[in-house]
C-alpha cells in the first residue's frame, strides 16, 4: 500500500517541481517504479485504504486487487519507459510539459487505484486535463486539443450518468463486485470507456491530437490512456456480471473498430497518424476479446467458461502487447521525427543509418509485434484472439455463432491489413534507404535506453509468454506435447483445441536458421554490396517508390469506403481520403451551430424579458431533474 | 520555309510537309500552332518525347527500362505516378542511335538502301521501299508494273507478320499462353515464308532501285499465296477464339483510348488512326491497290487497334493473292518486266518517297549528287506512335501499360535518329 501512496505523492511532487523539468521527469520515473511495485504486490495480495466518509453513503477509498494490480503493472511499464525517455526528450519542450506529464500519470494511477466512483472520476478528469494541456504544447494544436477534450468530456459525462445509475441502484459509490448494477449502468459506462479506447466511431479526434502532441504524450494517449478504458470495462463487467446481449454489442463494435482502424492505417502516410489508427485496431481487438469472454461466460457451462477465460486472457495479452509496443513505437518515431524534423513517413527514410540503429530497431520490433510476427508478444496476443474466435462452434445459438464467425473474419482481415501498414512503416522508415538527410543531434542516452528496454520486453515477453500466462494465473492453459516440455505450450482450450509455443519456436528457428547462418557467416567470403538498380541503372532520388504509391492500389479498389478523391489542378495532383466517421461529426457540428444560431437569435437576443423567461425555465427544469 | 506536298498528287486532305530537310505528315485541318508543335516533336527526336510534368505529394518517376524484360528494345518509359495511375509519360529512346542521316551520306544508292532497311528490323521492307521510291522520284525513274506488284506483295507480307506479332504481344500481356504459342508459330511460319520466297526472314536485301537484287519467280508466288491462305485460316480461327475470351477483351477494351481529333492532332497514321474511325490509308492513293477495303473501328482503344490489325491481315492476304494472280497474267500476256533505266542512277536531284508501313505512313526525303546520297531524312510512324502512347496512357493504370504500348506497334529503332 505504501508504494501506491508513494507513487501518487511522487507524481504530485513531480508537478510541484516542474520548474526543473529534468528533476520532474526523474520523479515521474521514481513514481513509476513505485507504482510498478504496488501493482506487482497487488497481484499477490489485495490491499485497500480505510474508507473515508465524505457524507452518508459516500465512503471513498483507494486500493488495489489482483485485476487492478495487473493493469497497474502494465501501465507502469509504459510510465517507466516514457518517464525515463522524457528526461532527455522533455528537454525539447517546455517546463509545463513535465508538470502535465506527472499530472496525467497521477490521474491514471488514481483511476486504477480508485475503489469508488468519486475517486475514479477525479482520476479520470485529472488524466484528461493533464493530457489536454500536453497536447496544447504545440502552437497550432488548439483545435485538436479541444477536440480531444470534447471526446474526453463526452466520455466523462457518460461515466457520470452510469455511476449515478449505479448509486441509485446500489446506494453506494463503491465500484466493486457485489454491488447491485443495472443494465443502464453497464451501457453508459461501456459507452464512456469505449470513447476513451478510440473505438469506432469515437476515434476521429486521434489523427489530429496524436500528430500534434509531442511523441511522449502521443504514447500516453495511445497506450496507457486507452488501457484505462480497457480497465474500466473490465471493472464494470466485474460489477454487472457477464451478459449475452452486452457481449454481442461490444464484440460488434470491437470487430468493426479493429477492421476500420487497420484499414485506415493501411492508407496513412503520416508518421504518427498510422500508429494512431493502429491504436483503434488494437483496442478493437481487445474489445472483441472481452465481448467474446462475456458471451461465453454468460452461458455458464463448463466448456464455455473455459472459452471465456481464454478470451479474457487474450484481451490481457493484447492489452499488454499494445501498451508496450505502442509506447515503443511512438518513442522511436518521436526520436526520428525530432532528429529529422519531418512529419511524413516518406521524409524520414533511412532511420537506421541517419538517426541510429536503436530507434530503427524499436520501430522494427514494435511493427513486427503489431504484425503478429513470432515470437513477439503481439503474435501471442493475436494468436490467442483468433484461436478464441475459431471456437465459435461451441456456442449453442446461431446468432452468437454467426457473429463470432463474422468477428473472426474482420479480425483476421484487420491483422492482415495491420501487417500491410506496419511493413510500410518499417520498410520506409527503419529499413528504408538513407536519402542523405542530416539528423539533428540531441542528448539521447535515456531515450535509447528506454527504447532498448521496451524492445527487449516485447521480444522476451513473447518468447517466455508461457511464464506470463502462469503469472497471470491461467496455468490451466499451459501444457506440453511431444517434444515440447510442460509448461512451454500455450493451449487455447482444455481439452486441446490449438497450441503454440513461442519458446520452442525460438529454439527451433535458432537451430535451423541462426546457427547455420553463423557458420556460413564465419566461412563465407565477404558479400559484395552494390547499389540497387532498376532497368540497368541506379535509382535516382525521384525514382524511389513513395509511401502514397505503396497503398494507392488499396485506396483505389476501396475508394468508396476510403472516399478517395484524385484531384488535378494544373500541374499539381493530389490524392485524399476521408474517414467516413467524420461525416457523422460534420452533421452533428452543423446541427449544433444551427441550434446555437437559433437560440442566440430567438432567446439570447438582448431582450431582457425573454432572457429572464429562459433562465426561469432552465432553473425549473434543473430543479425537476 | 515549310512546303506542303499532296501525297501522290491525289485530292485527299492528307499532306506531307517538308522544310527541305525534314518531312512529316499533316492534314489540311491543321493550323500553324499544330505545325509548330510537330516541328518541335521532330526536332526533339534525338532524345524522345516529354509529357506535361506533374507535381504533388507522393508523385515519383516509375522508370521502365532501358534494360527490362517487358521492353524488347533499349529504351525507357518514365511513368510519373502517385501509385498505379499514370499521370505523365516521357519516352526516352536516346539509348538507340541509327545515324541514318550521317551514315547514308556519300553512299551509293544500293548501299543507302541497305542502311535504310537496317533502321528497324520489323519495318525493313517499308524503309527500303520508301527510300527507293524517294530515289526513283529524285531520278525520275519509271518502274515496271511487275516490280510494283512484287513490292506490294513484300510490303503486305511485312504487314501480315507485323500485325500478327503485335496481336501475339497483346495476348502475351493478357497471359493467353495457348493463343500466344499458336500466334508465335504462325509468326515463325510467316518469317520462313519470307525467307523461302524473298531470301530473307525480314525481307532484307531484296528490294533495289528500279528493280530487285534477286530475280523473282512469279510461278512460285502462286505457292506463296496458297501457303499464306492456310496461315490466314489458322489465324482466323485463333482470332475468333480471342474475341470470345472476356478476360482478354476486358484488358483491351477502353485501354489507352485515343479519339480521332487527338489522333489527327498528333499526326499519327496507320492502324492507330484508323482505329479512331478515320478512313485514311496511303494505299488508297495507290492505283495498284484499287478496291482496297480500308479497315476502321470507332472506339480508338487497344481493342479497336487490334481489330483493325486483324482485319488488315485478312485484307493483305487477299491483296497478295490478287497480286500473284496479276503477275501471272502479266507473264502470260508476254509483257516484259523491263530492266529499268540504269544510266539514270548516276544522276542528281531530290525526291520524296512514301509507303504505308504496318504502323503507318513512312516517308523519306532524299537529295542525290551524281548517284550518291547527299542528304536523307526519314519521317517514321513510330515518332507519332510514341506521341500517341504518351497521350493515350494518361489516366490509365500500370497494368494497362503493356496493352497500351503493344497495341500501337511503335519501336524505338524506328523512332530513333
Amino acid at each position: 500500500m505504501i508504494f501506491l501512496y508513494l507513487a501518487l505523492a511522487l507524481y504530485l511532487s513531480g508537478v510541484a517541481v516542474s520548474s526543473n523539468k529534468e528533476l520532474s521527469y526523474w520523479i515521474a520515473f521514481a513514481a513509476s517504479i513505485s507504482s510498478l511495485i504496488a501493482g506487482m504486490s497487488a497481484m499477490i495480495n489485495s490491499f485497500s485504504s480505510p474508507g473515508f466518509s465524505i457524507m452518508p453513503g459516500f465512503s471513498i477509498s483507494v486500493g488495489l486487487d489482483a485485476t487492478s494490480g495487473v493493469f497497474l503493472v502494465v501501465a507502469s511499464i509504459s510510465y517507466l519507459a516514457l518517464s525515463f525517455y522524457s528526461v532527455d526528450f522533455g528537454k525539447l519542450f517546455s517546463r509545463k510539459m513535465a508538470a502535465w506529464f506527472n499530472l496525467s500519470l497521477f490521474g491514471m494511477t488514481l483511476v486504477i487505484a480508485a475503489q469508488d466512483s468519486v475517486n475514479f472520476m477525479i482520476g479520470w478528469e485529472v488524466m484528461t486535463i493533464g493530457l489536454f494541456l500536453q497536447i496544447l504544447e504545440r502552437k497550432d494544436s488548439y483545435e485538436d486539443a479541444f477536440r480531444f477534450l470534447a471526446f474526453g468530456e463526452a466520455s466523462a459525462m457518460a461515466l457520470i450518468i452510469g455511476f449515478a445509475a449505479l448509486f441509485l441502484s446500489s446506494g453506494t459509490v463503491l465500484i466493486k463486485a457485489g454491488v447491485t448494477a443495472t443494465p443502464f449502468f453497464l451501457v453508459m459506462v461501456t459507452l464512456g470507456f469505449m470513447i476513451k479506447m478510440d473505438i469506432f466511431p469515437f476515434h476521429t479526434w486521434i489523427t489530429g491530437a496524436y500528430s500534434k502532441a509531442p511523441s511522449n504524450t502521443a504514447a500516453l494517449l495511445s497506450a496507457p490512456l486507452t488501457l484505462m478504458g480497457v480497465y474500466g470495462i473490465v471493472r464494470a463487467l466485474s460489477i454487472a456480471g457477464y451478459s449475452d446481449w452486452w457481449g454481442i454489442g461490444v464484440m460488434a463494435f470491437g470487430a468493426v473498430s479493429a477492421f476500420w482502424g487497420a484499414m485506415q492505417a493501411a492508407a496513412e502516410r503520416s508518421l504518427k497518424k498510422l500508429p494512431a489508427y493502429s491504436t483503434v485496431e488494437n483496442n478493437g481487438i481487445i474489445l472483441t476479446a472481452i465481448g467474446l469472454s462475456a458471451m461465453a461466460g454468460a452461458s455458464g457451462s463448463q466448456p464455455m467458461m473455459v472459452l471465456s477465460r481464454f478470451a479474457f486472457l487474450a484481451a490481457l495479452f493484447v492489452a499488454f502487447s499494445h501498451t508496450a509496443a505502442k509506447s515503443l513505437l511512438f518513442m522511436s518515431v518521436g526520436h526520428a521525427k525530432e532528429s529529422l524534423q519531418e512529419e511524413s513517413i516518406d521524409n524520414v527514410r533511412g532511420i537506421w543509418s541517419n538517426v541510429g540503429g536503436i530507434p530503427a530497431f524499436g520501430i522494427l520490433t514494435s511493427g513486427l509485434s503489431f504484425s503478429a510476427f513470432p515470437p513477439t508478444i503481439g503474435f501471442v496476443g493475436e494468436w490467442m484472439i483468433l484461436e478464441a474466435l475459431f471456437q465459435s462452434y461451441k456456442f449453442q445459438g446461431n446468432a452468437q455463432r454467426l457473429l463470432t464467425a463474422f468477428a473472426g473474419i474482420l479480425i483476421a482481415l484487420a491483422i492482415g491489413l495491420a501487417a500491410f501498414s506496419m511493413i510500410k512503416l518499417i520498410g520506409y522508415t527503419a529499413l528504408g534507404p538513407d536519402h542523405g538527410k542530416k539528423a539533428h543531434r540531441f542528448p539521447s542516452l535515456k531515450i535509447r535506453s528506454s527504447e532498448v528496454f521496451l524492445t527487449a520486453l516485447i521480444l522476451l515477453s513473447g518468447i517466455f509468454s508461457p511464464f506470463l500466462v502462469k503469472i497471470l494465473g491461467y496455468s490451466n492453459f499451459l501444457g506440453g506435447l511431444l517434444a515440447v516440455p510442460d509448461p512451454l505450450l500455450i493451449l487455447s482450450s482444455n481439452p486441446i483445441f490449438g497450441v503454440v509455443s513461442p519458446t520452442m519456436f525460438v529454439v527451433v528457428v535458432g537451430f535451423l536458421f541462426i546457427v547455420p547462418y553463423l557458420i556460413y557467416h564465419r566461412s563465407a567470403k565477404k558479400a559484395r554490396r552494390v547499389q540497387a538498380w532498376n532497368g540497368g541503372q541506379t535509382l535516382t532520388e525521384d525514382e524511389y517508390f513513395t509511401v502514397p504509391a505503396y497503398s494507392f492500389i488499396l485506396e483505389y479498389i476501396l475508394r468508396k469506403v476510403y472516399r478517395t478523391k484524385e484531384k488535378r489542378m494544373g500541374y499539381t495532383v493530389e490524392v485524399s481520403n476521408k474517414d467516413l466517421a467524420e461525416y457523422l461529426y460534420e452533421v452533428l457540428d452543423k446541427f449544433v451551430r444551427r441550434l446555437s444560431y437559433l437560440v442566440g437569435r430567438t432567446i439570447m437576443n438582448g431582450k431582457i424579458s425573454l432572457y429572464i423567461l429562459y433562465i426561469i425555465i432552465v432553473f425549473v427544469l434543473a430543479f425537476l431533474l | 520555309m515549310i512546303r506542303a506536298v499532296g501525297i501522290a498528287g491525289g485530292d485527299q486532305d492528307k499532306l506531307m510537309l517538308h522544310d527541305g530537310k525534314k518531312v512529316w505528315t499533316t492534314s489540311e485541318k491543321s493550323g500553324d500552332e499544330w505545325i509548330t508543335g510537330q516541328l518541335k516533336l521532330v526536332a526533339d527526336r534525338d532524345t524522345g518525347i516529354r509529357g506535361q510534368e506533374v507535381f504533388g505529394d507522393g508523385v515519383f518517376d516509375f522508370r521502365y527500362g532501358p534494360v527490362t524484360g517487358g521492353i524488347i528494345e533499349s529504351g525507357a518509359y518514365h511513368l510519373f505516378t502517385y501509385g498505379e495511375r499514370i499521370l505523365c509519360v516521357n519516352v526516352d529512346w536516346s539509348y538507340k542511335r541509327r545515324n541514318l542521316e550521317s551514315s547514308a551520306i556519300g553512299l551509293g544508292l544500293q548501299d543507302a538502301l541497305n542502311v535504310a532497311e537496317s533502321v528497324c528490323g520489323n519495318f525493313a521492307f517499308s524503309h527500303s521501299l520508301a527510300m527507293s521510291r524517294a530515289i526513283e522520284s529524285a531520278l525520275s525513274i519509271e518502274i515496271s508494273p511487275q516490280l510494283r506488284k512484287v513490292r506490294i506483295i513484300a510490303l503486305e507480307l511485312e504487314r501480315v507478320y507485323n500485325h500478327i506479332y503485335v496481336i501475339s504481344q497483346l495476348a502475351s500481356a493478357a497471359a493467353q499462353k495457348v493463343m500466344v504459342s499458336h500466334l508465335q508459330a504462325i509468326y515463325e511460319d510467316l518469317l520462313r515464308l519470307n525467307n523461302d520466297f524473298f531470301g530473307s526472314r525480314f525481307l532484307r536485301g531484296f528490294n533495289g532501285i528500279s528493280g530487285t537484287t534477286r530475280p523473282f519467280n512469279d510461278e512460285a508466288l502462286i505457292h506463296l499465296s496458297r501457303r499464306l491462305g492456310n496461315l490466314s485460316d489458322r489465324f482466323e480461327y485463333l482470332y475468333e477464339r480471342a474475341l470470345e475470351s472476356e478476360n482478354f477483351m476486358d484488358r483491351l477494351h477502353d485501354t489507352a483510348t485515343l479519339d480521332s481529333d487527338k489522333a489527327e492532332k498528333i499526326g499519327v497514321t496507320g492502324p492507330t488512326l484508323r482505329a479512331t474511325g478515320v478512313r485514311e490509308d496511303f494505299r488508297l492513293q495507290d492505283p495498284d491497290y484499287e478496291g482496297l477495303r480500308c479497315a476502321t473501328s470507332q472506339m480508338g482503344d487497344s481493342l479497336a487497334r487490334m481489330e483493325v490489325r486483324a482485319e488488315e491481315v485478312f485484307e493483305s492476304v487477299e491483296i497478295i493473292s490478287d497480286m500473284s494472280g496479276e503477275l501471272k497474267e502479266l507473264r502470260d500476256s508476254g509483257i516484259a518486266p523491263g530492266a529499268g533505266n540504269k544510266s539514270a542512277l548516276d544522276g542528281s536531284g531530290s525526291g520524296i518517297g512514301y509507303c504505308e508501313s504496318p504502323s503507318g505512313l513512312l516517308a523519306y526525303i532524299v537529295e542525290l549528287q551524281r548517284g550518291k546520297i547527299s542528304s536523307v531524312y526519314a519521317a517514321t510512324p513510330s515518332i507519332f506512335g510514341f506521341k500517341a502512347i504518351t497521350e493515350s496512357l494518361l489516366g490509365n493504370i500500370f497494368t494497362d501499360f503493356p496493352f497500351a504500348v503493344e497495341s500501337f506497334g511503335a519501336y524505338f529503332a524506328d523512332a530513333a535518329r
